[in-house]
């Protein structure tokens, strides 16, 4: 693993400093931020555009080099290439060579992690099949639609069985089922002891899987914790139950006013469109 | 593991080359090319030149085309991707930029291997076709292929010995005390030396002048031997000249050959196999046979003497020396533009490129300043003073010199036009100098600088 | 007209755009001052390379202009939100051909420039116009500096004002140069200078125009590389036509097809016209703007239909 005391990624001060033709600092895209991600955690990026995300990410690739302060991946430089043999990229966009078919693509990429042989052919023709792409695993990836060219993506991404996994928003152009798909992968990913860190602005995606988060705005991070202790509201209480007859549902709320002097609200539990859609489409064959 | 990255990268590069139809496209060109040219230039209706033609213009169109297309593949082939940001990606996997930059220049070097053979077994095709369809006599077709379709290895003339000549002829000047008072023996001599080449090679009206040839050991195989000779008048005129060339070993002689030659023009003379017997010395004498009213030849300069060419080998085997040579010069090449490519934007990659291709277009005049010393005319009245302007300029061609010199060192084409034998020496030195130094040079100079810099 | 707008200053952003002018302009003077001593053949030689490098130069800035500007935003994809706003086909494909219509008239004017100053400057009987040549090289610093403080002040971008200033210095060095003699002493205005280089300066711009009208139809569908190809082998094709159709005599359908289709480059070619001190007639000017009109219209017409069935 070589992680310092099960922390995968650890930043401290780190800073990044675009500069300009005279050297002038020109942005200061990331302002001393502090970061630690355990072994095994979910680990969510958030914040607006220009906030310093994909900056950030891409430190921690070793793509580019912070400015000042410290940063170290699986217990290594970001630019050491020996750690990034355990390191899993899924980029936002399908940055692939269009010419290629989904196959190729993928053989290509095992190569460069020494993969060769039988093994190769078993991994990457297990990841068609995991990301849904068999029926299109000979076609150039230049004819893919957005979507699919994401799948092909994700599976590059695990080409390595990678210890450590970044995601830049992973959910944007999968359609829901992908999205669950690749949420559900994603936790089971995490429960064989995978760190994940996700950069996504799909919020609910993010509450979804992510066991902390952190917040970044112009280049700082605002707030940072576990999402369950970040969503809590410690004032407020919500009783779920299955719908009452009239009077019981009456005779609760006249209970409760009594006890507590406050008239709760009451309404119908909600469902999301996300649910909805995936109970429709589930219903037919893929037409893939 | 190193390997199989490296490998990666290379097939990558050449199966990009292939899908995306650059390759068909570029052999496309080149075969339109190389059959087409040929038949627009027309040379001097004589097979012979029907034949350099197709040698020529074929190897420098090949050559020019690989060139362009070599420096502007290597220069997209890293800069564009980091553009088009599919860089990124690969350079999260555990892949050195070393790495990267020999995978694709191994593949920018594969894609000219394959297009290079393609050019030489149409050369091959081409000039084999036309010596064959020719309507000419067998004796001509022979001759032709004696020419041009043999590898030959040129022989210089036995040199006399000038130091000893001129320094006898300096002792005996100065001790019958005609030697100017003020020069030293040395300068003497060095006068002499001078005086001694001009004469060897200065032919007045009637006058003739004896060439030695020291014969290589091996047989020739009933191949002839070829006498290849120009000589220059010191009139403007262009006045053929008459002549009578005497062959013989061991200076018995024994064959008479007239020939009437013009100034300037390059002249071959066909010798008989038969004159060649094992290590004897071959000896040549040029008599002239027009009258006083001629003028004076000057039948070498310092450049060109006649030489004797002996054959060699196949043309074939020559072909495919002077390919991989070239292929050499490709490498270079290659390994310039990826080194541009890993620094500037691909437009600008792409420029910076291209003004190094002008420069070794250039070489020849940047031989000439750097080693003739003369760029800007001095000034009347300060002859031999060179400014500072001149001596920076003259600097900065020097070392544009010490840059091109390799590369006009290992020419093929005019080798392989003129029937010359592309030296399996030739060969390591090019593969030495250009695939192995310079390409090492440029590539530590690109991959440090490519560390250095972010992929942001 | 702002479509033309904002494509002309992304031209002039570009950085090869910049190096393709100021390459055009240091070939055309230096070419002749390097070489003249061992040729001999000084202005005449001045002008003839001068001229070369225009067209050529141009040839290339064409292609690379017209595929920067069409064919890179069709591949990007920002052709797309261009195509969301009420803009119609027709408009946006004429507003980047005039774009790189007006980069290649600047491109005229610097060249036309420099080839006046390569034919000042060339030696005459192997004597350098010293006068001349210090100008010449203290011209880069006046332009270069200011917009570099600029750049550095008011960070605006350093490309096209340096271009801008550059082109403002070599007219203000054609018009000191005109004033003054070799030896730096003055003399009637424009005394000392060929002014038919401009008209043949201005012919090839036709060329050069007739030639955007090809690299903008070719980068509908076409990128850089085959667009500079194909722009190379016209040129090449066209400069060697007479000898093309001695070849294709014996076919005369043959021979008529290659001049219906092929521009006719030579007729654009000024140098033969100024030796031995000919001129470039108006008739003659005219005649190639008709010419370079018609035929770069009926190719913007080809150039239309491609780009109008073309799916993004």
């Amino acid at each position: 693993m070589g992680a310092n005391n099960g922390l995968v990624i650890e930043a401290r001060n780190l800073t990044k400093v675009f500069r300009d033709f005279w050297r002038r600092p020109k942005v200061c895209a990331v302002k001393g931020i502090n970061l630690e991600i355990k072994r095994g955690e979910i680990f969510g990026l958030l914040g607006p555009n220009g906030s310093g995300k994909s900056t950030t990410i891409k430190m921690i690739l070793g793509l580019l080099y912070p400015t000042s302060g410290d940063l170290t991946v699986l217990g290594k430089s970001p630019r050491d290439v020996a750690a990034k043999a355990k390191i899993g990229f899924m980029p936002e966009e399908s940055y692939l060579y269009k010419y290629l078919t989904a196959v190729e693509i993928l053989n290509f990429y095992a190569n460069l992690y020494g993969l060769s042989g039988i093994a190769k052919k078993e991994i990457v023709e297990r990841l068609i099949t995991q990301v849904g792409l068999t029926a299109a695993r000979n076609r150039p990836i230049g004819e893919f639609s957005k979507g699919m060219a994401r799948r092909v993506g994700l599976a590059q991404c695990l080409l390595n069985d990678p210890d450590l996994i970044l995601l830049d928003e992973p959910t944007s152009g999968l359609d829901p089922i992908a999205c669950r798909e690749v949420k559900d992968l994603l936790l089971s990913l995490a429960r064989r002891g995978k760190t994940i860190l996700i950069c996504s602005h799909h919020l609910a995606d993010m509450q979804d899987i992510c066991d902390r988060v952190a917040i970044l705005l112009n280049g700082e991070i605002c707030t940072q914790g576990a999402v369950k202790d970040l969503l809590i509201n410690p004032d407020t209480l919500r009783l779920s139950l299955q719908s009452p007859p009239r009077e019981s549902l009456s005779a609760i709320l006249n209970y409760i006013e009594q006890e507590t002097g406050q008239r709760p609200l009451v309404d119908h539990a909600g469902r999301t469109l996300e649910s909805v859609f995936i109970e429709t489409v589930t219903r037919r064959p893929s037409p893939l | 593991m190193m390997l199989i990255r490296t490998f990666a990268i290379a097939v990558l590069t050449v199966r990009e080359a292939v899908r995306s139809k650059f390759l068909l496209s570029l052999a496309s060109l080149l075969v339109a090319g190389l059959v087409g040219l040929p038949l627009l230039i027309a040379g001097d209706n004589t097979l012979a030149g029907q034949i350099q033609v197709i040698l020529t213009y074929t190897l420098t169109f090949a050559t020019a085309i690989l060139s362009i297309t070599t420096l502007g593949t290597a220069c997209g082939g890293v800069s564009a991707e980091i553009e088009d940001r599919r860089l990124y990606l690969v350079m999260t996997k555990p892949l050195h930029r070393t790495e990267l930059w020999l995978g694709k220049w191994l593949g920018v070097l594969a894609l000219n291997a394959a297009l290079l053979a393609l050019t030489g077994l149409i050369i091959s095709a081409m000039t084999r076709q036309a010596i064959h369809s020719a309507k000419d006599s067998p004796q001509v077709k022979r001759q032709v292929t004696e020419q041009f379709l043999m590898a030959r290895q040129a022989l210089p003339p036995i040199t006399p010995d000038y130091s000893r000549i001129a320094a006898e002829a300096a002792q005996r000047l100065i001790q019958s005390g005609r030697a100017p008072a003020k020069m030293t023996f040395d300068a003497i001599q060095q006068r002499l030396i001078e005086e001694l080449k001009i004469q060897r090679f200065t032919i007045h009206p009637g006058g003739s002048v004896e060439f030695s040839f020291q014969q290589p050991d091996a047989k020739n195989n009933g191949n002839d031997l070829i006498l290849s000779y120009k000589f220059d008048s010191t009139r403007p005129e262009r006045s053929p000249v008459a002549a009578r060339w005497t062959l013989g070993t061991d200076h018995a002689h024994l064959i008479h050959i007239a020939v009437t030659n013009y100034p300037g023009v390059p002249a071959t003379l066909a010798i008989a196999s038969s004159m060649s017997t094992g290590t004897n010395i071959l000896s040549v004498t040029y008599q002239r046979l027009d009258d006083r009213s001629q003028a004076t030849i000057i039948m070498a300069d310092k450049t060109q003497e006649p030489e004797l060419l002996v054959p060699y080998g196949g043309f074939e085997m020559n072909l495919l020396r002077g390919l991989f040579v070239i292929l050499c010069r490709l490498a270079f090449l290659a390994a310039l533009g990826l080194t541009f490519g890993c620094l500037l934007s691909t437009p600008v990659a792409v420029f910076a490129a291209f003004f190094v291709l002008i420069l070794m277009a250039s070489a020849g005049y940047i031989e000439s300043v750097a080693t003739s010393g003369v760029f800007f005319v001095p000034h009347e009245g300060h002859a031999e003073e060179l400014t500072r302007l001149d001596k920076m300029i003259l600097h900065l061609f020097q070392g544009f010199h010490l840059v091109t010199m390799p590369l006009t060192r290992f020419d093929p084409v005019p080798l392989l036009a003129a029937g010359r034998v592309v030296s399996g020496e030739m060969a390591l030195l090019a593969f030495g100098w250009l695939a192995g130094l310079y390409t090492v040079i440029a590539a530590l100079i690109g991959i440090t600088l490519f560390n250095r810099r972010e992929l942001g | 007209m702002a479509l033309t707008r904002l494509a002309l200053t992304d031209l002039f952003r570009q950085p090869a755009t910049f190096l393709l002018v100021l390459s055009s302009i240091a070939f055309t003077i230096l070419v002749p001052l390097c070489i003249s001593h061992q040729l001999g053949q000084q202005t005449h030689l001045a002008v003839d390379s001068a001229l070369a490098f225009e067209f050529v130069f141009g040839l290339i800035l064409a292609g690379f202009a017209a595929c920067s500007t069409l064919n890179n935003e069709c591949r990007s994809g920002t052709i797309l939100i261009v195509f969301s706003k009420p803009v119609g086909r027709l408009m946006f494909f004429l507003a980047k051909f005039t774009a790189v219509a007006l980069l290649l008239t600047f491109f005229v004017f610097c060249s036309s420039a420099a080839a006046l100053l390569a034919e000042r400057l060339a030696p005459r009987n192997f004597e350098f116009d010293a006068f001349g040549i210090k100008l010449l090289l203290a011209s880069p610093f006046i332009a270069f500096i200011p917009a570099g403080l600029l750049n550095f002040r008011t960070h605006r971008s350093f490309v096209p004002t340096a271009l801008f200033f550059y082109s403002l210095v070599l007219t203000a060095l054609v018009l000191i140069l005109s004033t003054f003699d070799r030896d730096g002493h003055h003399v009637i205005f424009g005394s000392m200078m060929d002014w038919r280089i401009i008209s043949a300066c201005l012919l090839e711009g036709f060329a050069l125009l007739l030639l955007a009208a090809i690299a903008i139809s070719l980068s509908t569908r076409l990128a850089t590389p085959a667009t500079v190809m194909i722009l190379l082998f016209l040129l090449f094709t066209g400069l060697v036509s007479d000898h093309l159709a001695g070849l294709l005599a014996a076919i005369p359908s043959a021979a008529f097809s290659m001049q219906m289709i092929l521009p006719d480059i030579q007729s654009f070619w000024p140098a033969d016209k100024l030796a031995d001190g000919g001129v470039i007639s108006g008739a003659l000017m005219g005649h190639a703007a008709i010419y370079a009109a018609i035929y770069g219209m009926g190719v913007l017409c080809l150039g239309y239909a491609a780009f109008r069935n073309r799916q993004f």
